[in-house]
């Protein structure tokens, strides 16, 4: 028992050492255990039952908000004294130093229409139907140092490298799993996923530099941008006045050209009685966009366009400042000239995600976990670790406390619980539950619930009670 | 006893949680302002001018132009026409009345059945004076004739312009019938063509001729009565050209005078030398004779009264003839240093130049276009070759900097760097001295004052051997910035002093492709302490 509390304690101080929340996804769904949707995150982890169908369009709606910008936090991190007693002011400058060089805005939003599977022997099966839309901006520190320092002082002769990232994308996923256990020790996993993009914007790279030129306050200005969209319905962006714009909602239920194809990889040892470990990755994979494709593409990327000032020449006719300014606006579009191409098929691949979980019973009802986590966005890979505690206080329900490190943040305290009675079982989980709560350090919030009717148990399962109850010498009904 | 633990932890966390939410907002309770310093780089102007575009800086004091071989000058030039000659040899209108009576064989005649006779007068056309006019070609005008009858016999008569192409067929034909009777016609003139020498005078008349036949009718009376009468008019003639023996014509009779505001004006101080300074005199006609032109006086004013007349103006200039009336020939004077003394004089920069000439066309035969005219056109050149010494212009004006006191709380300071570029021999210096209300000089525009434009650099002859390029900066800091602020008035002070070899200016040229590239960008600091 004291090792019970000696570790939820350690849990609790290591995960609360610094307090900023983000937000990630599934970390604290990866280790909760009877929900049979941890399979959508490792094909080869299935929850205690032996069938299961999900309640349509309820067994897991799932959304994930977060800035990695800054928080309250770091505005109090800005405060210095104002000089009128213990009143404080916000210094603007010091919020630069909380942004980090690339910083983004991310919302995910998962609607499972239909989720179902079963189990035959060693073998199991497991088919859905899910919308996916997902949107992520990335945006740079340079920008706000730019506009609050300034390009002058230190900064002359700096490379400010405005480098945005823009994706959004919304497809529909249907999948069908399938894994065997082999040996009563190890399960393998498998799922392959028809992917039917529905719409895309995608904008890399998205990328504007500007340095001032120390010897005369020149401004060097350069821009490199490629911005892809396809959408079933019609083009994102104009292309001519006889485009049909109109919404027609049927398209989005139709089938279309814009097709992909995704897997996802697990696999879960048990290497005895107390310690079990799984790995999987999933959403391998990409989407041909063939439908409404139109690409704004540089069409001089790198190509370096100088402001020194208003230009005035001997050949200037006209005094008018105006006619000036739409020479620098021509020049400027001459440089920076976007060509518009339509009817570019391209692929995007899937936002891949791996997981290592390893999971040790500290006792019947109490188990510690831990898991490596690891996606790439923007040519940058973001690691993450979750360090949890899985708890059963009673036979019908089952708690999992977390806490997740990821993203330059610390603290990310989670909570996921189920409970079924009967053939229904409901689940809810967030990896930072307490967002709401932690104005001061909250950078967002992601959840996931759903509702499942299932079915009997594993035969493993059954197995193994019966065999408990042998040895305890008791009688088991066949 | 485990649920009191879980209890005791729960309770334990909100406790913490609501202390979350009341540290946040005690910090936001304190905040009553905000810090904010930011240092800026922008650039301004690009300038890249040759020097017909600086010499337009002081375009109101002269103008300007280039020579072929590219040099740059100062001009004060003007330019004079004449009348032209449809205003000098103007056509009078002119009216002529006749009565053409039977005579007594004609009378007679018409007794016994019919008879037939022609008659014919003149009218006058000339512009007046001794001038003798042999043809006419008229530009416009009309020529009016009204025709009376009383005789009461049927008749047949016909009016005719003999001499006048191409009118000269019969222009009217009277059948009349027993009755008295008047007939009017006007004649348009334009485009016609007439011989006016074959009148008795022998010049400036035109004929005009009458045929007519009479038959008797019964026993009307075959006396007793006038006869056909006539009545011409000439209305508004103008003409295209006149032929024949002319008056002389004084074409031109002019003065004129130029103020040569380079030298002499409320802002200039300094001294401008010009080492060849030049006098143009150039006319022009398009007659077909050849014009004497006579440039009578031309002369300085100098600045302290005194006149000095040009040298090398030579008499009996002559204008050839013209061959084509739509082209303009002429001959020029050029005073220099090698043929006068203009150069010499404007050295000591006079006051005013001053000038008066005549055009005259001789009496004589010949044939006058209606827009037969002279031009005279003068001008003084000042070419950009000589020496500056401490030119400066100098004007004092209401300031404004448009800035409020508070908004330039937020300004540390102000970094202005110009980065030069001077390919011309001379330089350019500015100066502003800001004035408070009780005229007062508070500050200055550069401290230390300094050439914002140095000149090119030369060798002993004043040739540009290189530019000048150099960056340089000028700082305004918080407490200079209020004081020019706090300005009311301003002395601008602009110099060009030339270029300079061993610390004495020398002559120098200055040729349109002499160039200058300026940049100006500014660096300011700025810093905000705004309290709610």
């Amino acid at each position: 028992m004291k090792t019970r509390y000696l570790l939820f304690s350690v849990i609790l101080v290591c995960s609360g050492a610094i307090q900023k929340l983000s937000a990630q996804q599934n970390f604290n769904m990866y280790h909760l255990g009877k929900v049979p949707q941890r399979n959508l995150l490792n094909p080869a982890v299935h929850g205690e039952s032996k069938a299961f169908f999900g309640m349509p369009a309820l067994n897991s709606v799932y959304f994930h908000f977060s800035n990695s910008g800054f928080n309250l936090n770091n505005v109090f991190d800005a405060l210095e004294p104002s000089g009128q007693g213990d009143s404080t002011a916000i210094n603007i400058n010091k919020l630069v130093d909380v942004f980090s060089k690339q910083n983004f805005i991310s919302m995910r939003l998962e609607q499972q229409w239909l989720f179902g599977g079963f189990g035959i022997g060693k073998h199991r099966f497991t088919a859905h139907i899910s919308d996916k839309v997902a949107f992520r901006f990335a945006y740079p520190r340079d920008l706000f140092s730019f506009v609050i320092d300034g390009n002058g002082g230190d900064n002359l002769g700096r490379d400010f490298g405005f480098n945005f990232g823009l994706s959004a994308r919304h497809y529909r996923e249907t999948g069908i799993g399938y894994s065997y256990q082999w040996k009563d020790h190890m399960t393998l996993g498998a799922r392959v996923k028809f992917l039917r993009g529905l719409s895309i914007v995608e904008a890399a790279p998205l990328n504007l530099s500007i340095t001032t030129r120390p010897e005369d306050y020149a401004w060097q200005l350069q821009s490199d941008m490629r911005i892809q969209t396809a959408s079933s319905l019609f083009p994102l962006l104009p292309v001519d006045s006889n485009t049909d714009y109109s919404f027609n909602e049927k398209r989005l239920l139709q089938r279309n050209n814009n097709r992909g194809l995704g897997f996802d990889l697990g696999a879960q040892v048990r290497l005895n009685e107390k310690l079990e470990l799984s790995a999987s990755v999933i959403d391998l994979g990409f989407i041909r966009w063939q439908e409404n494709t139109v690409t704004l593409a540089s069409r001089n990327p790198g190509e370096v366009f100088t402001f020194d000032g208003v230009r005035v020449n001997s050949s200037d006719t006209s005094s008018d400042i105006g006619d000036y300014f739409s020479k620098i606006g021509d020049s400027l579009l001459t440089t920076f000239r976007l060509d518009t191409l339509r009817g570019n098929a391209f692929n995007t691949a899937l936002d891949g995600q791996f997981f290592l979980g390893g999971q040790y019973k500290v006792s019947e009802r109490a188990k510690v976990n831990a898991l490596v986590y690891g996606d790439f966005y923007n040519r940058r890979f973001y690691p993450g670790l979750t360090l949890g505690f899985y708890w059963k206080p009673f036979r019908f329900a089952d708690v999992h406390i977390t806490n997740t490190m990821y993203n330059r943040v610390w603290f990310n305290p989670g909570l996921g619980f189920s409970t079924r009675i009967g053939p229904f079982q409901g689940y809810f989980t967030s990896d930072n539950l307490f967002a709401p709560l932690l104005l001061s350090s909250s950078r967002g919030f992601s959840f996931r619930f759903g509702m499942n009717l299932v079915f009997g148990q594993p035969d493993k399962k059954k197995k193994e009670k019966k065999d408990r109850e042998k040895l305890r010498g008791g009688n088991v009904m066949e | 006893m485990k649920r009191i633990h879980v209890f005791n932890l729960a309770i334990a966390f909100v406790t913490t949680l609501a202390s979350c939410y009341r540290e946040p907002l005690d910090k936001l309770r304190k905040v009553n302002g905000v810090n904010w310093s930011g240092t800026y780089a922008v650039p301004l102007v690009d300038a890249r001018l040759n020097m017909e575009d600086v010499t337009e800086f002081i375009g109101n004091l002269a103008g300007t132009g280039t020579y072929p071989d590219k040099l740059l000058y100062f001009e004060y030039k003007n330019t004079h026409f004449s009348s032209v000659a449809a205003s000098a040899y103007r056509i009078a209108e002119a009216n002529a009345r006749i009565d053409f009576p039977l005579s007594t064989g004609e009378a007679n005649a018409l007794q016994n059945g019919t008879t037939t006779f022609t008659r014919e007068f003149w009218i006058q056309v000339s512009p007046g004076g001794t001038n003798a006019l042999d043809s006419i070609r008229f530009a416009s005008g009309d020529l009016s004739i009204k025709l009376s009858n009383d005789i009461p016999h049927d008749a047949r008569i016909t009016l005719s312009l003999p001499d006048i192409k191409p009118l000269g067929t019969a222009v009217i034909t009277q059948q009349w019938t027993g009755s008295v009777w008047t007939r009017q016609a006007i004649f348009n003139l334009s485009g016609s063509t007439c011989n006016l020498s074959l009148g008795p005078g022998g010049s400036n008349q035109l004929r005009i001729r009458m045929e007519a036949n009479y038959t008797r009718i019964g026993g009307n009376p075959v006396s007793g009565f006038i006869g056909p009468s006539c009545n011409a008019a000439l209305v508004t003639p103008q003409f295209e050209w006149i032929e024949g023996n002319l008056d002389a014509w004084n074409m031109y009779v002019n003065s004129d005078s130029f103020k040569l505001g380079i030298f002499t004006n409320d802002i200039t101080r300094g001294k401008l030398i010009f080492n060849d300074a030049r006098f143009k005199f150039r006319w022009s006609h398009n007659l077909s004779q050849a014009l004497p032109v006579a440039l009578n006086s031309l002369a300085f004013n100098m600045q302290d009264g005194s006149t000095e007349p040009v040298s090398g103006v030579s008499s009996g200039l002559l204008a050839p003839p013209s061959a084509d009336p739509n082209i303009m020939v002429g001959d020029s004077l050029y005073l220099k240093s090698t043929n006068s003394n203009v150069a010499s004089i404007v050295k000591d920069a006079p006051r005013l130049l001053s000038w008066q000439a005549t055009v005259t066309k001789p009496a004589g035969r010949q044939r006058l276009y209606a827009g037969a005219k002279a031009e005279v056109h003068a001008a003084l050149e000042l070419p950009f070759s000589g020496t500056v010494q401490r030119f400066t212009l100098s004007d004092t004006a209401d300031f404004d900097l448009g800035i409020g006191k508070e908004e330039l709380d937020y300004i540390d300071w102000i970094n202005l760097k110009l980065s030069v570029d001077n390919g011309i021999p001379m330089a350019a210096g500015v100066q502003m001295l800001f004035l408070d209300a009780n005229g007062k000089i508070t500050d200055s525009l550069l401290q230390p004052y300094r050439y914002i434009l140095p000149a090119a650099n030369v060798d002993i002859n004043g040739n540009v051997v290189s530019p000048h390029t150099e960056t340089y900066d000028v700082r305004f800091e918080r407490q200079r910035i209020s004081h020019i602020a706090g300005a009311v008035r301003a002395i601008t002070r602009v110099e060009f002093p030339s270029a300079q070899v061993a610390g004495s200016p020398v002559p120098v040229k200055i040729s349109s492709d002499n160039r200058v590239g300026v940049k100006l960008g500014v660096h300011s600091k700025v810093t905000v302490k705004e309290r709610f």
